[in-house]
């Protein structure tokens, strides 16, 4: 707890540096994250990745010391020229992008931990922390590194909201931009710049191997919760800086901790967290809505044999034939439905309908007509079968069918 | 069978597209009148979506040209509006249906402009004409194929073109939908505008259309229907008579052709 105060007074320049990189990096890896799953172009961020390996490494072989801006210039080079690589490979022969894609990155990734390989025989070269490419090590950003990458995460934010609608547009239909005279060429461009330059600036943070996961795991958990480009890009965001200030929450309350790793760990649990409890897309609800639905058929037909028995038009050896009322999942729908006021108990321990029940029975006999009518008149179905038929649609019937329903008889 | 007009909406020369070294569309001679319904028809791997695409220039020709109301096409992209093929894109795609149709909006703002209240008037009134307005919040991926196609459309009217180019808008949609599309067709064409659209129903295209471009990699004919719609013009386009093109076509692409112009 004690920690946990001292952690936030950000008292120590280290912490606050490298708090704010990762939650700056988490941001941005993030926003630019979401364009690239828009587009499908998932792979080709992991592939840029782990391709500006071999430019890192030769950014140090030429200068011998470890300069960020030089590093930095090596990892543009690199990933920009392993993404020039995989399109030209899948624009010019017979390749496909797939092919392409493992290709580049195991030429450029293997040449990148040869060179490593190489560099560790010389001297000074694990004190330099090159090594440390390859997991990331977020102890090594400094105040200067902050201030480069808070430049270009202004830079590059500013970039995609000025661009918004371009970026937008040619997600979704980019045949459709290009035929209204939008310059799609040039901004895919700016958008696998933008991955790069957040690849190249990233990986000191979470190393080559992970960076993909930065990229991509807030956008995918953003995704489970809109259905809005806009608001994907903010909860991808928040779940970004959040991640980025957890893992370097946690790497300074547990000796020896890796920062990118965690950061990395929180997010994939927040991507967990949204695939099982997202509204709609999420696994729980969509179990809950099968369930659901199971509960609304069984009390559907209670209330529309109560309805029948009502009127007579219905034995009661023919009802219980029809259901085992006894079952344990029937004597809990009758309870739901007692609570719901749809039906009371009566002495004879026999249930009656009351006025709400007796509306919703009826109307559910109704449409059950009503379907028998339909397919009577179109579907050409053999008298016997229409009655079954009817049982499991009118279930799914509701009032926007039953309109279309009516009209067309 | 071919027929040129005076003044035309559309003019194709020696227009030829590769398609990864094989012609998809080869040495296309044409001029096409304003004011009617075009139906470019034609088996599978005809050429009739590269030859769309080769008019909005999203292909580029391997020789020869298209120009459109006598112009280059980027000069009057303003005027032409262009509905790619349905299957085309992901309807996974995190959007509305309304939003989709402001999309039409963009090809006269640009980048950066703001849409007005006229542009959100036009693009109610486009949801409207295909009878989608009512369904405007809902997420795109709820749609059914004709719905999604008359959301495109929705997009194409707010363009408010004088050039309709549609890419088999009739493919996967309910016989309700279709009805309102020809019928959508029928009234742009009340007022002035042209359409041209690939389609693959022989059947229905005599009703629908009144000019045809028959294609078959290389142009079999171009005229009004009446003179087109021949059992002889349509086996040749259909009938597979053509068999020593696409053997040609094949060695082509293997060895390569020596382009004259370019």
């Amino acid at each position: 707890m004690e920690k946990i105060t001292e952690f936030f007074s950000f008292s120590d320049t280290t912490i606050l540096t490298v708090t704010l990189g990762s939650i700056l990096l988490g941001i941005l890896g993030s926003v630019v994250g979401v364009f690239t799953y828009l587009r499908k172009r998932v792979l080709i961020g992991d592939v840029i990745a782990h391709s500006v390996l071999p430019g890192l490494v030769l950014g140090f072989l030429v200068l011998n010391e470890k300069s960020f801006i030089v590093l930095l210039i090596g990892a543009l080079i690199s990933g920009g020229l392993s993404s020039f690589l995989v399109d030209y490979i899948t624009h010019h022969s017979k390749l496909k992008t797939d092919a392409a894609l493992a290709l580049v990155l195991g030429v450029f990734f293997g040449f990148g931990t040869f060179l490593l390989t190489k560099l560790q025989g010389h001297s000074g070269a694990s004190q330099a922390g090159i090594d440390a490419y390859l997991f990331g090590q977020a102890a090594a950003i400094d105040l200067f590194d902050v201030q480069v990458i808070g430049v270009c995460c202004v830079l590059l934010l500013l970039t995609l909201l000025i661009f918004f609608r371009g970026f937008n547009i040619l997600s979704f239909d980019e045949q459709f931009a290009y035929s209204i005279g939008m310059p799609t060429q040039w901004l895919k461009f700016v958008l696998t710049s933008m991955t790069i330059i957040t690849v190249a600036l990233g990986v000191q943070l979470v190393g080559v191997v992970l960076m993909s996961a930065l990229l991509i795991t807030p956008t995918s958990a953003a995704r489970f919760w809109t259905s809005k480009v806009k608001i994907m890009l903010l909860l991808a965001a928040l779940f970004g800086a959040f991640g980025g200030l957890s893992g370097a929450l946690i790497s300074y309350l547990n000796y020896r901790m890796p920062t990118g790793p965690w950061i990395v760990i929180v997010l994939s649990f927040l991507a967990f967290l949204s695939f099982v409890f997202a509204p709609k897309k999420g696994v729980l609800f969509r179990l809950f809505s099968n369930v659901f639905f199971k509960i609304k058929i069984q009390k559907e037909n209670i209330l529309k044999d109560l309805f029948l028995l009502e009127n007579e038009t219905i034995e009661i050896e023919e009802l219980q034939e029809h259901q085992p009322s006894q079952s344990v999942f029937n004597r809990w729908v009758q309870r739901i439905l007692v609570y719901e006021k749809k039906i009371k108990k009566m002495e004879n321990r026999r249930f009656t309908l009351t006025a709400l029940g007796r509306a919703q029975g009826s109307k559910i006999f109704e449409r059950h007509k009503l379907w028998e009518k339909y397919i009577g008149k179109y579907m050409h179905l053999m008298r016997d079968h229409v009655h079954t038929d009817a049982e499991g649609i009118e279930h799914i019937i509701d009032e926007e069918i039953e309109r279309d329903l009516k009209s067309s008889i | 069978m071919i027929e040129n007009v005076k003044d035309p909406s559309l003019e194709a020369h020696n227009l030829t597209v590769f398609y990864q070294k094989r012609p998809a569309i080869w040495n296309l001679d044409f001029t096409l009148p304003k004011g009617k319904i075009i139906g470019i028809m034609g088996p599978n791997g005809s050429g009739k979506s590269t030859l769309l695409k080769s008019i909005m220039g999203i292909l580029k020709p391997n020789d020869g040209w298209v120009k459109v109301f006598q112009r280059k096409i980027d000069d009057v992209r303003f005027k032409v509006s262009y509905v790619p093929q349905r299957q085309s894109i992901d309807w996974d795609f995190p959007t509305n249906v309304f939003e989709v149709a402001k999309m039409g909006r963009i090809s006269s703002k640009g980048l950066f402009k703001r849409f007005t209240k006229t542009d959100l008037e036009i693009v109610k009134e486009s949801l409207h004409r295909v009878n989608m307005y009512d369904m405007r919040n809902r997420q795109i991926s709820e749609l059914s194929g004709g719905q999604q196609q008359r959301t495109f459309l929705a997009r194409a009217l707010s363009q408010e073109a004088d050039l309709f180019i549609m890419d088999e808008p009739f493919a996967g949609v309910d016989a309700a939908s279709e009805k309102a599309i020809i019928g959508l067709l029928n009234e742009l064409k009340s007022k002035g505008k042209t359409l041209l659209v690939v389609h693959h129903d022989l059947h229905s295209a005599k009703n629908y259309f009144d000019w045809l471009v028959l294609l078959n990699t290389r142009l079999v004919g171009s005229g009004p229907l009446e003179k087109l719609y021949t059992d002889e013009l349509l086996s040749e386009t259909y009938g597979g008579t053509l068999t020593s093109l696409s053997k040609i076509a094949t060695k082509i692409e293997k060895q390569g052709l020596p382009i004259r112009h370019k």
